[in-house]
């Protein structure tokens, strides 16, 4: 009688409730599994639910294989995707659930085509005539793939696709860009650091608007300091300026992170840099040149004012992912991490379309 | 001062100020404002009284701290500790948990709602549509084809990867 009863309870609770659970969970695959309990419950779970879930760091071999493997952050493991039509693809940045897939060499690649590893829907991309290099700037969640091609003979371009787009849309720029530095915002407004001083621009019309000189980078601890890379990322609407650094290339516990936040002064152009000490409810993910953050609070489980980031293990020779506390300015490995050579991070995405 | 009476026919006197965190309840209060005393009792039929005691509870923890202030100027040493209290709170069975989501539903509690649904999807988050079957006691009633046929090849890759 009493097993008859719970089972009734459950199967009996409303469809929009269990929709509303299911959106709660923070990790794609726990979806899929739902829907798999029992009939209700997959016709009230949608698999391409546009609610928060978690980023998957994906990576592939450095020479390129027909497996991508991911690291899941909720469940803590690694797990593996066989595609065998991506055969020596490179993993070249990710866009809505996308993969970038270069194939065959990654200096001149053969083909391009963007992958969703979870459908298996690929959809080609022209090469652009421009260049042969490019490197992913736009952040996973853009449906739109910004680009920066070419990265030799300060002869710039900017690319621009969507999933679907016969060509690029292409604006060429006079100066060299660094990747890590430069920051969509608006559409059209991007800040990058070009010589002294660095300025903010308009990335239409190239005009000025105004300079404003980098915070000096951290003073350097420890007998050997090193500056790992920077990073700048919009965020509700903010503008922040990542250095990490650490007194020594092993030491994970010797990582440190200075952050600042872009304050415009007043009405006029003027900006400055501001030293904050943390990021609140939220949790910051990088790679090796994007960045962007997630709030905490959408992800049961997950604690506010940290950062995820890849690291590389020198003594054991593998790669780590590791989450930096700014509440305690300590850094973890996490566990069961194997990543490989090239990696990002990417939004799982189940939607059949484009 | 009001009274919910549970389906048990249970009788729970709240302050009006408590039992305003229900958006429920408050409008219920608001339309019969002025009205005789009789109409400050609340029939709340769809949940047994072992439910309005928890909610109850709930209530008097959250009326001591203002939502208002848990979000803006809230210190962080006081948010852990309503956190480390609704961790405790929710810290109970499945059925439980499922009777809470149906009340904060009916009742209109957001923050309860939002808690007791993410602690549910807490405990079947890492599972096995199996191990979900079981804690949930839900009868899988999917045919043998589709469960051999259909449902694997959806997402081969949760599949394959299942806690390998």
């Amino acid at each position: 009688m009493a097993a008859g009863n719970r089972s009734r309870r459950w199967s009996n609770l409303p469809s929009d409730l269990i929709h509303l659970i299911s959106t709660k969970l923070p990790d794609l695959s726990d979806r899929v599994r739902i829907r798999a309990v029992c009939k209700m419950w997959k016709s009230s779970v949608s698999a391409s639910d546009p609610s928060p879930c978690l980023p998957w760091f994906v990576s592939s071999e450095m020479d390129g294989t027909d497996e991508f493997v991911y690291y899941c952050l909720s469940s803590k493991k690694t797990c593996t995707i066989h595609c065998p039509q991506q055969r020596n693809s490179h993993i070249h940045g990710t866009a809505g659930g996308f993969i970038l897939c270069c194939k065959d060499r990654h200096t001149c690649p053969q083909s391009i085509s963007l992958f969703n590893p979870l459908t298996g829907l690929e959809i080609s991309v022209p090469k652009p005539k421009e260049s042969k290099k490019f490197s992913v700037v736009s952040n996973p969640f853009q449906k739109d793939l910004v680009v920066i091609l070419g990265l030799q003979d300060s002869k710039n371009f900017v690319g621009l696709i969507r999933p679907g787009d016969d060509a690029w849309v292409i604006r060429r720029l006079d100066m060299m860009l660094y990747e890590e530095l430069c920051v969509w915002y608006n559409g059209t407004c991007y800040i990058k650091e070009y010589g002294i001083p660095p300025w903010i621009g308009d990335a239409t019309t190239r005009s000025v608007l105004s300079t404003v000189p980098l915070p000096p980078p951290p003073a350097p601890r420890g007998p050997h300091p090193i500056l790992k890379p920077r990073y700048m990322l919009e965020t509700c609407g903010e503008i922040l300026l990542i250095f990490m650094h650490s007194t020594s290339i092993c030491e994970l516990e010797e990582i440190y992170f200075s952050i600042y936040r872009l304050n415009k002064m007043g009405e006029e152009e003027n900006y400055q840099w501001v030293k904050v000490r943390g990021i609140g409810d939220r949790m910051l993910f990088l790679d090796n040149v994007r960045s962007f953050v997630l709030k905490a609070s959408d992800f049961s489980g997950f604690t506010r004012n940290c950062i995820y980031f890849q690291s590389y293990d020198y003594k054991r020779l593998r790669f780590l992912l590791c989450r930096h506390d700014l509440d305690t300015g300590t850094t973890k490995v996490l566990p069961n991490f194997s990543g490989k050579y090239w990696s990002t991070w990417m939004i799982p995405n189940l939607s059949k379309s484009n | 001062m009001i009274t919910l009476i549970s389906s048990d026919k249970r009788k729970f006197h709240v302050l009006e100020e408590v039992a305003n965190q229900s958006l429920t309840i408050r409008d219920v209060i608001e339309d019969r404002r002025g009205r005789r005393r009789a109409d400050r009792i609340i029939l709340v039929t769809n949940i047994n009284s072992k439910i309005p005691e928890k909610v109850i509870v709930y209530w008097l923890r959250h009326f001591l701290m203002p939502e208002e202030i848990a979000h803006a100027s809230m210190s962080h040493k006081k948010a852990e500790k309503l956190k480390k209290w609704e961790a405790k709170f929710f810290d109970t069975d499945i059925d439980t948990l499922n009777d809470l989501i149906l009340a904060a539903d009916s009742l209109d509690i957001p923050s309860l709602f939002d808690g007791a649904c993410e602690k549910v999807s807490d405990i079947l988050k890492n599972r096995s549509a199996e191990e979900v079957g079981e804690i949930s006691k839900i009868e899988n009633e999917f045919t043998h084809e589709e469960e051999e046929e259909e449902i694997p090849s959806e997402n081969a890759w949760v599949w394959r990867n299942e806690f390998a």
